[in-house]
């Protein structure tokens, strides 16, 4: 049996990380009434701190509840939910919660370039997006204000701006400092990353971060955004949520318009909640699988699929890793995770042949694996705690984003094979690979890195580098955006093309991943579609 | 991969038919040494002195007496040795056949091996900005 819901929203979104809060938080600030429906729980900072602590290991996911009604792909066991049809695995994590994944971010918060949009245009290869960087200027300005990002003004390699960052950039580690100078020497632009999170300030009733160093995976004090800021302030605004809610089908009606979207409760009870307006923004798989399960006669290929693009074109940021020791101790974990990073290989001729990075120097406490591999050497006594403490000061790691192109045949769809989550919902099923393109701009990531590490004294040939590529969370492409309904699912508004009152808030909609990190891309287009939908919205 | 060893009495098997001649041995595998003994072995093998007590106690309760045992009576494998260094150190117990388990957290000597650089992951560090000054050892 299927109830519906007594009361109709003018504006219904699905999904409440910041995708949806900040479309949420528009609209419903602007006057109408909104519903959020999140799959998950609500979270409590101090209850996921708590559990971190008490983690066995300490990951990424280990502070946030397993609920059997949302599961989410997991550190140690990424299989156990997506379907891993490789050749490569796409090993993302998300969480599915009321805040979303921004609860476990570097909080880096970069602008694409303009340069990034027009990847066919200027360099032969990818895609363009449908939209001008100044289209979307205006946006990001106001998503930085949003989010309350501090970064330095007239950096190399960061996009042009019309305003100022609302807060001044993060102070460089000393770590950070040691490398801005060998890294200049060598040629690099290496500058403060643009960051979500105070410093030295109160923004928006946020304290300022005191260097509790696990950004990832929770900050301990809400120094830095996360989306669950922002669905509370649109519920301060009037918006209703309703968690626990798993959206798994959306109705079409005679006319090609979404007229209501059905969820399952943990215990398998379906409503129905009829809407005048639906934005979508429930990941950049969970988003697209809900479209893909939605097949009826309206769309028999599953909502907004009429180009068969729903699902195709999956990209990521490939990433590596890599790590030496450095003859200085720079001691890296003091601080942000994440507070610099190389920029000037973000742009160039060389896109034509090869991705695009940015390079970053992570800050993170590197104590443990030194630790367990120094008792595996067999040291014990002053021995194992002098190495410990030596090599914890030394040991450097620089990370790297490859872009990569979008492939329909990277691809998720439902579960081909009938394999389905505790509510009986197909699990979402990845065909994944990483082309050249990347392969030879990753090789050259890792020369690099060892001329670094030479400069800093590593012994020859003492590089680590990590296999395969690392997963980095940036989950793109499924609901592509174009001009042309052929060959994409949204348009420049992030409407779809096959429905007119349904909107689509992801990285989902990306044409180009870049080479930095998604997040304030998505907040400038969700804070731009609120006000589209509001103004739409108006009588 | 790195092996982890089974604390379990296989893993000490090896030297139990010498340590059986040792004064005392035959007592102290039925009920452990004494923690003074325990304590003494653990500092000697970590480096540390002293050793919080939550820590000590919290091995104590990991390891089997006939562990203890072995350990204190310089018997034990090499195994053995980086099992108990590991928990003291991260304060997770990696047991080879069974889940881990952490026993202890901010206490771990690991953290305290570079105290004086680092703050433990998610406790605040100090004052805002305070990371961009240098290293208590530069």
């Amino acid at each position: 049996m299927t109830t519906t819901l007594p009361h109709r929203p003018q504006l219904l979104v699905i999904g409440a990380g910041v995708a949806g809060g900040l479309v949420a938080q528009r609209a419903a600030e602007a006057g109408m009434r909104v519903t959020i429906l999140c799959d998950g729980p609500e979270l409590d900072r101090t209850q996921l701190v708590d559990r971190f602590r008490q983690a066995d290991p300490q990951t990424m996911m280990s502070p946030y509840p397993v609920v059997p009604h949302a599961p989410q792909p997991q550190v140690a066991r990424t299989d156990d939910y997506l379907i891993q049809k490789g050749p490569r695995p796409y090993n993302q994590q998300y969480i599915r919660a009321v805040g979303g994944t921004t609860w476990h971010w570097a909080a880096s918060t970069w602008r694409y370039l303009p340069n990034d949009m027009k990847l066919r245009t200027l360099y032969g290869v990818g895609r363009d997006w449908p939209l001008d960087y100044w289209d979307i200027e205006p946006w990001y300005a106001e998503a930085e204000r949003a989010l309350g990002v501090a970064g330095p003004e007239d950096a190399p390699f960061d996009a042009p701006r019309s305003s100022p960052y609302p807060m001044p950039p993060a102070p460089f580690s000393y770590m950070d400092q040691i490398f801005h100078e060998e890294l200049q020497r060598l040629g690099y632009a290496h500058i403060s990353a643009p960051q979500a999170r105070n410093n030295q300030q109160v923004y928006d009733g946020r304290p300022p971060c005191c260097g509790n160093a696990n950004c990832m995976p929770i900050c301990p004090i809400g120094a830095q955004y996360s989306g669950n800021m922002s669905i509370e302030k649109a519920q301060a605004a009037g918006a209703q949520l309703i968690t626990d809610a798993v959206v798994h089908r959306l109705e079409v009606g005679e006319d090609g318009r979404i007229t209501a979207a059905r969820y399952l409760t943990p215990s398998r009870e379906e409503f129905r909640v009829e809407a005048d307006r639906f934005v979508l923004a429930a990941n950049g798989i969970e988003g697209p699988k809900i479209m893909l399960m939605s097949t009826q006669d309206r769309a028999p290929q599953g909502v907004g699929n009429s180009s068969d693009m729903v699902g195709r074109n999956l990209m990521d940021h490939p990433g590596t890793s890599s790590s030496f020791d450095s003859e200085r101790p720079l001691w890296p974990g003091r601080g942000p995770n994440v507070i610099s990073a190389i920029t000037s290989l973000r742009d160039g001729d060389f896109r034509s042949e090869y991705s695009a990075r940015k390079m970053m120097i992570l800050n993170m406490n590197p104590v443990e694996g030194i630790a367990l591999a120094a008792i595996d050497e067999g040291l014990t006594g002053d021995a194992l705690r002098n190495a410990v403490r030596h090599r914890t000061a030394r040991r450097q790691v620089i990370t790297a984003f490859h872009e990569q192109l979008p492939d329909p045949s990277n691809r998720m769809r439902p579960s081909t094979e009938g394999l389905t989550d505790a509510l009986g919902l197909p699990r979402p099923e990845i065909h994944y690979d990483v082309d050249d393109y990347v392969t030879r701009a990753a090789e050259d990531t890792k020369r690099r890195v060892e001329e670094i590490a030479e400069r800093f004294g590593a012994a020859p040939g003492s590089v680590e580098h990590n296999e395969g590529y690392l997963p980095n969370n940036h989950i793109t492409g499924a609901t592509i955006m174009g001009e042309d309904p052929r060959d994409s699912v949204v348009n420049s508004d992030c409407r779809t093309h096959d429905h007119p009152n349904l909107w689509i808030s992801s990285s989902s909609n990306f044409p180009s991943v870049s080479s930095v990190n998604v997040t304030l891309t998505i907040a400038a287009l969700a804070l731009r579609l609120g006000e589209h939908i509001a103004t739409e919205a108006q009588p | 991969m790195t092996r982890t060893p089974t604390l379990t009495r296989r893993s000490v098997l090896g030297g139990v038919s010498a340590a059986a001649l040792l004064p005392g041995w035959a007592s102290a595998q039925a009920s452990g040494p004494s923690v003074a003994a325990f304590a003494a072995k653990c500092r000697e093998l970590t480096g540390f002195d002293p050793i919080p007590r939550a820590l000590l106690m919290g091995v104590r309760e990991i390891y089997s007496a006939t562990d203890q045992a072995a350990l204190v009576a310089d018997q034990a494998d090499d195994a053995l040795h980086a099992s108990l260094l590991k928990a003291l150190y991260t304060g997770m117990h990696r047991p080879e056949d069974g889940e881990p388990g952490r026993f202890a957290y901010s206490s771990a000597l690991m953290y305290a091996a570079v105290e004086d650089s680092l703050n433990v992951p998610s406790y605040c560090g100090g004052l805002p900005g305070f990371w961009a000054e240098k290293p208590a050892d530069v």
